[in-house]
């Protein structure tokens, strides 16, 4: 139903002063079969990110041909 | 300390030296030995620090298809590709 995504980066953690680590939280609303709506969320490193956005890229590539 | 800001060479050396001055410090051998292991060491050492403040969901696997709808109960929805992505979430370990 809605997707929305936020790119942030983490400083500093209770483990590590320093930790500088950028990563991606994508939020999905999604409706199942009954019409309920659920909210899910995860968060990717700027890596995973990178295989995510290719993997959407070959699916809108394949439903322009199809 | 090395560890927990991620020290770049110029910052590890100033700290190793620093060390090495202290009473009860460290030698000039320990120092080398320990500017070694981080420079050999330091990604792997703060990709696990990086692991260990992530708790939320991950995105453990995605895998997709794309069907084409050929015979529908609404004409209107004839011929129309639809993509259909399922994606596992899960958290450390699940």
């Amino acid at each position: 139903v809605d997707i929305k995504w936020k790119l942030g980066v983490a400083m500093s953690s209770d483990t590590c002063r320093s930790l500088k680590y950028p990563y991606v939280t994508v939020m999905l609303k999604m409706a199942d079969s009954s019409g309920q709506i659920k909210d899910k969320s995860f968060e990717m490193t700027i890596l995973q990110f990178q295989n995510f956005f290719r993997q959407f890229k070959e699916m809108a590539a394949v439903l322009e041909t199809v | 300390s090395i560890a927990s800001a991620d020290m770049d060479l110029n910052q590890l050396e100033a700290f190793l030296i620093a060390q090495t001055k202290k009473q009860g410090g460290i030698t000039s051998d320990q120092a080398a030995v320990i500017a070694k292991f981080w420079k050999n060491h330091r990604t792997k050492i703060h990709e696990s620090l990086v692991n260990q403040s992530r708790w939320e969901n991950a995105l453990k696997n995605m895998n997709w298809r794309v069907d084409l709808k050929s015979q529908s109960r609404h004409i209107d929805q004839i011929n129309t590709p639809v993509a259909i992505v399922e994606m596992e979430l899960g958290k450390n370990g699940q």
